[in-house]
C-alpha cells in the first residue's frame, strides 16, 4: 500500500487537496498537514503522530509546498530514519495527480522520477504557448 | 470505441482530462458542436488543455456525425463532449449507435429543474431525454468516473 501525506505552511495542503477531490474523488491514502494554522505549532510532534498511524511496511509519499523551508526541512530527517519514505517539495497539483493516479504495483521511486521529470507537472507561461496550437487535429 | 458520450457545458475540462481520461484509459477526445468548432477562441483553449497522450478533435455536428458513422473514429478509445442536451439529442439521432449517455454539468437558468447537484434541465430538455429513454438511451449522472451511476431517466 502506498500511503500520502501532504504538507505545508497554512492551508495549502488542505486546500490542495481539495481540489484533488473535486477533480478525481476523495482518497483513503491520503492525508494532510496543514502546518503554523489553527494551533498547529509543534511541527516535529505533529509529524510523528501521523507516522505513527501509518503502517510500518507502507510506502509513504510525502509531498511539501517548499524546499528549504521548516515543514520540508522536517521531513527531510524523517526519510533519513524511516525505511520506504520519499519526499517530493514545491508540490504542483498536476504533480499530485499523476503521483496519486499511478500504478501502486511499481516502485514507488521510480514513479516519483518520471512524475517529476515529466512535462505536465512543470509551470508553464501560457501566452507562450497560445502559438503552437493553431492546427487542427484530425482522426 | 466510444467510451463515454458526456453532457457537459464546459467540454474538456480538468475532470474530463483528470478523472474520465485515466479512469476509462481513453486516448481520444471528441469535441462535437456548431458553436464549439465555430469558436477559434475556445477551440485554442481546449486544445492547450488535451492530456498528454491523449488526441483532441473538435467538429460540428453534421461532419462529427460523418466521422463517426464512417468508422474512423472506431480505432480511438474515445470520450466524445458535448455542450448540451440539445446537441447530444442530435449526435444520438444520427448516431444511433451510441446508447448510453453520460450527463455531467449543464447550466442553472431561470427556467431549469435541477435533478441533481450539477444536472439543471429546460422542459425542452427533459422531453429530449424522456424520448432517448423511451428509444432505449441509457441516461446517468456521473461528475467522475468513479462515482456511481444515477439514473436520470428516473428523477426527470
Amino acid at each position: 500500500m502506498r500511503q500520502f501525506i501532504i504538507a505545508s505552511h497554512a492551508h495549502f495542503a488542505a486546500g490542495i487537496n481539495e481540489s484533488i477531490s473535486l477533480l478525481s474523488g476523495e482518497r483513503d491514502n491520503v492525508r494532510t498537514l496543514s502546518m503554523y494554522v489553527d494551533g498547529n505549532n509543534d511541527l516535529a510532534a505533529e509529524i510523528t503522530k501521523m507516522l505513527d498511524d501509518t503502517p510500518e511496511d507502507d510506502d509513504l509519499v510525502v509531498c511539501t509546498d517548499l524546499f528549504g523551508g521548516s515543514v520540508n526541512n522536517e521531513f527531510t530527517t524523517v526519510i533519513q530514519r524511516r525505511p520506504n519514505t520519499y519526499l517530493v517539495t514545491n508540490m504542483n497539483l498536476p504533480l499530485l495527480i499523476q503521483l496519486l493516479f499511478a500504478g501502486g504495483d511499481r516502485d514507488t521511486a521510480e514513479v516519483i522520477r518520471e512524475v517529476c521529470a515529466a512535462e505536465e507537472t512543470r509551470v508553464k507561461f501560457v501566452n507562450d504557448l497560445l502559438d503552437g496550437e493553431d492546427e487542427d487535429d484530425e482522426f | 470505441m466510444i467510451l463515454l458520450t458526456r453532457v457537459d457545458h464546459r467540454l474538456l475540462h480538468g475532470q474530463v482530462a483528470t478523472s474520465w481520461v485515466n479512469g476509462l484509459g481513453s486516448d481520444c477526445i471528441f469535441c462535437v458542436g456548431d458553436k464549439v468548432a465555430n469558436d477559434p477562441v475556445w477551440k485554442t483553449t481546449l486544445k492547450m488543455g488535451k492530456p498528454t497522450g491523449c488526441k483532441l478533435v473538435i467538429k460540428d455536428m453534421a461532419h462529427a456525425i460523418e466521422a463517426i458513422n464512417s468508422g474512423v473514429t472506431d480505432k480511438y478509445r474515445m470520450i466524445i463532449c458535448l455542450r448540451s442536451i440539445e446537441d447530444a439529442k442530435k449526435l444520438i439521432d444520427g448516431c444511433p449507435q451510441i446508447t448510453s449517455l453520460n450527463l455531467g454539468n449543464t447550466l442553472e437558468s431561470p427556467t431549469t429543474k435541477q435533478i441533481s447537484r450539477q444536472i439543471f434541465l429546460e422542459p425542452d430538455e427533459i422531453e429530449a431525454l424522456k424520448e432517448l429513454g423511451e428509444r432505449g438511451v441509457e441516461v446517468e449522472i456521473r461528475a467522475l468516473a468513479d462515482d456511481k451511476k444515477e439514473n436520470a431517466l428516473a428523477l426527470l
